[in-house]
């Protein structure tokens, strides 16, 4: 049954054909939802806001893109409004330990103390020191960034995903990359310390 | 040879944009404390491959004498270019039951705010309309009523007046002034 027919079941109140939904759905949406929360935690109850969302409005959809993409942009306007609630009244807000405040303020970079820093550095805290720089990035570039870096969208998916032009996107992850860079690069401890050239 | 850090100049001096513009990186202009700083500060140009063909041989050249800056520029590739699976992206089993619960309270309650206006709607209406129609009936009634306290001409202001000149006292000013009045009307003087 392809999405298309799952759809307009779901608008005549068939809770199989949602079931069926959740099932294609879920993990995408909250491994998304997990990547632009500021604090994971709370990816799963944003999913559940998603996909009540899509049951609520199913029979308002108007066919005029994807399925998935219709269902990735309420996610991405769901942890975005979750993300602003919640920085405004300064719960769950902060970034995580090591990393600057988009107005460059709180703590500054820290890297591990050690002997020999390159080996202190694993794959694994790379890929973390990466994932905490993209949380660090200002809303929209974070959201493209991750649409495109780590969930493999193209730009005229991301661009109807956000309701932007293609050139928006485009324009927007480069200025994410330099951001990206910027934050990056005092995260890394001089590999080179003590090396004679 | 200086060690590589972090404040060493050379980096200063490099293109920050090398992704838009392309990266000009000269060994005679930096050296190699300088060429790490760049490389730290490019990771992801070099993992994306993004330098132009120039800087990308000089940065070539610098990784394959420098095993500390290839090591990271190698790590971070690796991990930029399969970014870890996040470790728990699949929802509870109680994602598909709580969602289904929530759906089910938010139908019981819109049923059950339409079904209180629907008999609130069938007990109020026919009541509605026999308060409209008593409404109009009583409101006419007023009218009526207040027609009939107009006041009657008497009460205006030329009968008033008429009212007072009968009641001037005789031999007064007044009364001379009236009689000298009527007099000429009558053309008696």
């Amino acid at each position: 049954m392809d999405d298309g027919e799952l759809l307009r079941r779901i608008a005549a109140k068939d809770l199989g054909a949602f079931k069926i939904l959740v099932d294609r759905f879920q993990s995408r949406v909250l491994g998304l939802c997990s990547r632009l929360l500021s604090h994971p935690q709370n990816a799963e109850d944003v999913a559940q806001d998603v996909f009540f969302q899509v049951y609520k409005s199913s029979g308002t959809f108007r066919h005029d893109c994807r399925i998935s993409t219709w269902i990735y942009r309420i996610a991405v306007n769901r942890c975005r409004n979750f993300n602003r609630d919640n920085r405004k009244f300064g719960r769950w807000g902060e970034l995580p330990r090591g990393l600057e405040n988009e107005d460059g303020s709180g703590p500054g970079v820290v890297a591990p103390d050690g002997d020999d820093p390159a080996s202190a550095w694993s794959l694994n805290e790379t890929r973390e020191l990466i994932r905490k720089a993209v949380a660090s990035l200002p809303e929209k570039q974070k959201a493209m960034l991750i649409l495109n870096k780590f969930e493999g969208h193209s730009y005229q998916e991301i661009a109807e995903i956000m309701g932007v032009s293609v050139a928006s996107v485009e324009s927007c992850l480069h200025r994410a990359k330099l951001n990206l860079q910027e934050k990056l690069a005092p995260m890394f401890p001089d590999v080179c310390r003590g090396r004679k050239f | 040879m200086l060690p590589c850090s972090r404040t060493s100049v050379g980096a200063a001096s490099f293109d920050p944009n090398p992704v838009s513009k392309g990266v000009e990186m000269k060994k005679d202009k930096l050296g190699a404390d300088g060429a790490c700083v760049f490389i730290r500060s490019h990771l992801i140009s070099i993992a994306e491959k993004d330098l132009t063909g120039a800087a990308f041989s000089s940065i070539q050249d610098h990784l394959d004498s420098c095993p500390e800056c290839a090591s990271l520029v190698q790590q971070f590739t690796r991990a930029w270019e399969n970014p870890a699976p996040l470790a728990d992206t699949q929802p509870s089993p109680a994602f598909f039951p709580r969602l289904i619960e929530r759906i089910e309270a938010e139908e019981e309650l819109r049923s059950g705010r339409r079904g209180v206006l629907a008999i609130a709607w069938r007990v109020l209406k026919p009541a509605a309309l026999a308060a409209i129609f008593l409404g109009g009936i009583f409101a006419g009634h007023e009218m009526g009523k207040r027609d009939k306290t107009v006041p009657p001409p008497a009460a205006s202001f030329a009968y008033q007046l008429l009212d007072s000149l009968e009641s001037i006292p005789p031999g007064s000013v007044a009364d001379f002034y009236v009689n000298r009045q009527n007099s000429k009307k009558e053309g008696l003087e």
